[in-house]
């Protein structure tokens, strides 16, 4: 199993932030969490990349507790505004960080080999998702976890982006868990959505999630897609 | 020739060789820790610690010992201090900086108030004086030096990787806590030998002028650092040497040559930096 988690639970000290949270995802699983804002999907990414230790319960990433997980099968891509515009490392430096022979190769099926020598802050969103991406993928790593990556990015790059992330989970084999406010990318590309408020609301495969996103969001709501012409 | 004279002239007194020495020494240390405190966000720990260093060397002067080793002692521990702070009270650092810089000047307000007579002797500490660096002293840089080098030359990836974002390098099998710990007591360190040079009120524009004045022109990281250094060795050179002719006071002099490197690399970094990436281009 990609992820175990059997009944976790985690506060920062003042009442729950996850209550009882059980689910599994298959190795070769694509999954969006979604949930609204506060529903605890970051700390819940925190706790499966062994971030965070849950106050209650028990986590496994590919078999293993998170914080024994042999961290070159884990590629994480954390949150872009994380990262500081006076950073002054070149995409060429970050990718030394994490060393190894891949990354030309890497570079290049991104589509970002003329970046190498930029700095990091200044180039767009949807370039610096890419190097985030790529740096995660350096180790050759069999899950691949991404904490809201789309956030700041144009429409296309968003595209570009996902499409991205469905090759390299059909070709490669690479799992993915994805957290998410984008429910319109889920039908096209995820398998598995994830719907949480604190604890589980929905879980089940992505066909199924207008059902879901009205147990999230309430109301009506639902996603609609415009069938491309020609 | 008249000018080959005077710079033989200066460089034939004792106390302006250590100066040079130690200023040379003090220069990289303040710059390479810099580098990481200023992108780190954590520019203003260091002057928190230099107060710290304040009420150390106030606690010095009242038991009778080297103001120096308690100072080193106090600050070092004031570092792993402000990290414990920001993990357990979940605090930011700025808030955790003006915490431990209270309790250095309460102590030091304390000490002073209880002690009336060695006045005198903690208020040289506030300004510095880089022109009374001692040949044992000398050996103190020296050695703090070698080990600021060698802890960033060893973990330089991982320090970067921790700069760049704190929980990839976590989830890339960094130990960040045991790196920010010994880090923490470098800054410790370096905050209290730098004290000689420009002194407690000025020991911030040592570590982040440099280091922010380099980032207007560097264009990688390893260039900033590089060039951090190069900015910080020739301004600790420039001021003492300022300072010497013009009878002025050491660390004043060399923070007001910082502030002019770094109001020349706002005013034409921009067209350092285009000629840079022009040159490189065209090969």
């Amino acid at each position: 199993m990609a992820i175990k988690l059997e009944d976790v639970s985690f506060s920062y000290g003042q009442g729950p932030v996850l209550s009882n949270i059980s689910f599994e995802l298959r190795d070769d699983d694509f999954a969006a969490i979604i949930g609204s804002n506060g529903a605890g999907k970051t700390t819940l990414v925190r706790i499966m990349l062994g971030l965070l230790k849950p106050t209650g319960g028990k986590a496994s990433i590919l078999g293993s507790a998170p914080e024994k997980i042999d961290f070159r099968k884990i590629g994480y891509v954390p949150q872009k505004y994380n990262i500081d515009r006076i950073f002054p490392g070149t995409v060429r430096e970050i990718f030394d960080l994490k060393g190894g022979s891949k990354a030309a190769e890497t570079a290049k099926s991104l589509g970002i080999e003329n970046l190498m020598d930029s700095k990091f802050a200044q180039l767009s969103g949807g370039q610096q998702q890419r190097v985030l991406i790529a740096l995660s993928l350096l180790s050759g790593p069999k899950l691949l976890i991404l904490d809201e990556p789309t956030v700041g990015v144009d429409a296309k790059a968003q595209q570009e982006f996902y499409a991205l992330l469905k090759k390299l989970n059909s070709q490669k084999k690479v799992g993915i868990i994805l957290v998410t406010h984008d429910v319109g990318m889920i039908s096209k590309y995820v398998k598995t959505v994830i719907c949480i408020n604190g604890q589980v609301c929905c879980f089940g495969p992505a066909k199924d999630m207008n059902t879901m996103l009205k147990a999230v969001y309430g109301g009506d709501f639902g996603v609609f897609h415009h069938h491309d012409e020609g | 020739m008249m000018r080959d004279r005077m710079a033989l002239e200066i460089l034939s007194y004792g106390f302006m060789q250590n100066a040079f020495m130690g200023g040379f020494m003090i220069a990289i240390m303040c710059a390479l820790t810099g580098t990481f405190l200023v992108l780190r966000r954590l520019s203003l720990l260091s002057d928190g610690l230099g107060h710290v260093a304040f009420g150390g060397i106030a606690l010095g002067l009242l038991l009778k010992i080297d103001p120096i080793i308690s100072a080193l002692a106090l600050t070092t521990a004031a570092s792993v201090w402000v990290k414990k702070i920001m993990e357990s009270a979940r605090i930011y650092g700025d808030a955790a900086t003006a915490l431990v810089l209270s309790f250095g000047v309460g102590l030091a307000v304390v000490i002073i108030g209880y002690v009336k007579g060695f006045n005198v002797d903690l208020f040289s500490y506030l300004f510095g004086s880089i022109l009374a660096i001692s040949e044992s002293d000398l050996l103190v840089i020296a050695a703090i030096t070698i080990a600021t080098i060698a802890f960033i030359a060893i973990f330089y990836r991982r320090l970067v990787f921790m700069t760049f974002n704190e929980d990839l390098a976590k989830t890339s099998g960094v130990d960040t806590d045991f790196i920010t710990t010994v880090f923490a007591l470098l800054v410790g360190m370096t905050v209290v030998i730098a004290i000689k040079a420009v002194g407690i009120l000025l020991i911030s524009a040592l570590l982040v002028i440099p280091v922010i004045s380099a980032l207007q022109v560097a264009g990688s990281f390893r260039s900033t650092m590089a060039l951090s250094c190069a900015i910080s060795i020739f301004a600790v050179m420039a001021g003492t040497l300022l300072s010497f002719y013009a009878n002025l006071p050491a660390g004043g002099t060399i923070v007001m040559v910082l502030c002019a490197v770094f109001s020349a690399s706002v005013l034409f970094g921009r067209h350092l930096r285009g000629a840079a990436i022009f040159a490189s281009k065209t090969g």
